[in-house]
């Protein structure tokens, strides 16, 4: 156990450095100039040489990644191109709306696939399992976006139950913040519900062919017990396995919902960072993201392996 | 081994559906034209955002312009997007999970899967607008940066695929019948790894169509006047009280491409794909 800990941790060190190697080769590798990228097509040539000295574009490539990998270390992000503002602050002021979206959003999706995970395998091949995949599917496919348009419109302007937007942060007025995250929480949450539901329920059908299952019911306990207590239980394994990576997807996906609600988060960041080609905004926050996303998966693993003691006996992470 | 893919496929009801709605999106982006009296970029300053109506079906936007003409024109750029984003994820992660999986060693243990691993820890969304920071907003780069996007996953399924098929006996027999590596990579190998491949990418599609349309929505792709169902939905936003149907059509469209495109996944995964299945 406490080789596979250490291990695991070990591991993380090779995967956070390659991160910041593509972090940094894909905003300066890339075919482009980012001063030119930066001032526009328009600007003259001068201006152009003046901003790549400035930014030490200059130097040699691995210069330029050691200095900005270092800086890193030490918690140092860079200025904003556009007011100077440091990029770690700005990350932290943003950082607090996308986190809260995102564990509401979680709960969300939790909520609806567990159930309609277990509905559609329990039921499996009956109406039960067509209705519930086909939600799921429906789920999947659907532009949350154009959900959270739906939702403001039926929701907001129609019924006027909820604001369409304006977002105040949780500590300054809880119920308003509140009110101002469920639309866009449902919304995401609805499409990973449609992921996670699809994945419990061809778990749950792998679980239910196992042998222990049969032993259960062989032994007369009740099918609500060797469902829920035997086969759900061992079904969510791999379910919360893969959470790490479905926490990858949702992150994405706020950038998207952050801009229908006008919320002010992370997401919002990066993309106001690209309309204004702030080219070390967008760089030190996709770090921030991909850092988080690892953090994420470790916890994950690290949790998996206290739960499910075959792992850490010698076994292949 | 075709005519029982196809058998098992046709029993699949979610594939034949799925088939049906690709096939009539297909059709729908081709006959665009005859489908509609409209030329989508042609403003009409005499009928904004007028509501549905005989002349106008779907209604019309705050140009004026013909809604269902919009959403008839926007499947060829939703299907040319979704169809080039993940030619270029194939492009990429075709050859690199090939080569990988086929030789193994050094190279695939510790270079290429341990990229791959570092890439997906990038959300693919913000991956792909890192791309777009870095090559500049526009439907090409969009495409580009989606199927940079995707090209992880490719590398990771068509390895898996060889894997599972370098080992097997037919293969093995024709190394010792003297084949070189390249014969049987292309020849043996690479046509029965097809079926998980073959799946990726029609749900990459699906997953290529949603992603364009949100960078479109941001503003990062498509840009107007083009017809395009995402930039259609941003600008449907601002006039969401005035105009609600605006917002409404190009996003159920998006809805059934996609749900088409994924629906057709899950049958080719029923056909191609006896292990997957679910009973």
């Amino acid at each position: 156990m406490a080789r596979f800990l250490i291990r695991r941790l070990l591991l993380t060190i090779p995967l956070i450095l390659l991160v910041s190697v593509i972090t940094f080769a894909l905003l300066r590798v890339l075919p482009g100039d980012p001063a030119r990228t930066i001032l526009g097509p328009e600007a003259p040539p001068e201006a152009v040489a003046a901003l790549r000295e400035r930014l030490g574009l200059n130097r040699p490539l691995h210069q330029q990644y050691l200095s900005w990998a270092g800086a890193a270390l030490r918690g140092d992000l860079g200025e904003s191109l556009v007011d100077g503002t440091p990029v770690t602050r700005l990350i932290a002021q943003r950082l607090p709306a996308t986190l809260e979206l995102a564990v509401l959003t979680f709960l969300v999706s939790s909520l609806i696939a567990v159930p309609l995970g277990i509905a559609a395998a329990v039921g499996r091949g009956r109406w039960p399992d067509f209705f519930c995949s086909a939600l799921a599917l429906a789920g999947l496919s659907v532009p949350h976006f154009w959900l959270g348009m739906l939702f403001i419109l039926l929701f907001a302007v129609r019924l006027q139950w909820l604001p369409a937007s304006g977002y105040v942060p949780f500590a300054e007025d809880p119920v308003q913040n509140l009110k101002a995250m469920l639309m866009p929480a449902v919304a995401t949450g609805l499409r990973e519900a449609g992921v996670v539901a699809r994945f419990l329920r061809s778990s749950l059908l792998e679980v239910l062919r196992a042998d222990f299952i049969r032993t259960a019911r062989a032994k007369g306990l009740a099918e609500r017990v060797v469902i829920f207590r035997h086969a759900v239980r061992n079904a969510l394994i791999p379910v919360v396995t893969a959470s790490g990576l479905q926490v990858a997807g949702l992150l994405g996906g706020l950038v998207i919902t952050e801009t229908i609600f006008i919320i002010p988060g992370f997401g919002r960041l990066i993309v106001d960072g690209i309309f204004t080609r702030d080219l070390t905004v967008v760089q030190g926050s996709v770090l921030v993201v991909a850092l988080m996303v690892i953090a994420v998966n470790l916890v994950v693993d690290l949790l998996y392996a206290l739960l499910d003691p075959r792992i850490g006996l010698g076994g292949e992470s | 081994m075709l005519a029982e893919s196809w058998r098992r496929f046709r029993r699949s009801r979610s594939g034949v559906f799925g088939l049906a709605v690709v096939a009539a999106l297909v059709l729908i982006a081709l006959l665009a034209p005859w489908l509609t009296p409209y030329d989508p970029l042609e403003n009409d300053y005499a009928a904004v955002m007028q509501p549905p109506s005989r002349a106008h079906p779907l209604g019309t936007d705050n140009f004026g312009r013909d809604v269902l003409a919009r959403t008839l024109y926007g499947a060829r750029l939703s299907l040319r997007a979704g169809v080039t984003s993940v030619a270029v994820a194939l492009a990429l992660g075709l050859p690199i999970g090939l080569v990988s999986g086929y030789f193994r060693g050094f190279w695939d243990e510790y270079v290429i899967m341990r990229v791959v691993d570092a890439l997906q820890a990038f959300p693919f969304l913000i991956l792909a607008l890192a791309v777009t920071a870095a090559l500049g907003q526009g439907l090409n780069q969009a495409m580009i940066a989606i199927g940079i996007g995707f090209t992880p996953g490719f590398i990771r399924i068509v390895r898996s695929a060889v894997l599972e098929v370098r080992s097997r006996e037919f293969v093995q027999a024709a190394r010792s019948l003297g084949a070189g590596d390249g014969r049987i990579l292309l020849r043996h190998v690479l046509p029965n790894a097809l079926g998980p491949i073959i799946v990726q990418t029609t749900l990459s599609v699906a997953a290529a169509i949603i992603a364009e349309a949100g960078l479109s929505y941001l503003g990062l792709g498509a840009q107007p006047p083009e017809p395009s169902w995402g930039s259609d939905l941003r600008a449907a936003q601002g006039f969401l009280t005035l105009a609600p149907w605006m917002a409404i059509w190009p996003g159920l469209a998006i809805f059934l491409s996609v749900l088409g495109f994924n629906m057709l996944g899950d049958g080719l995964r029923d056909a191609l794909d006896p292990r997957l299945r679910g009973d």
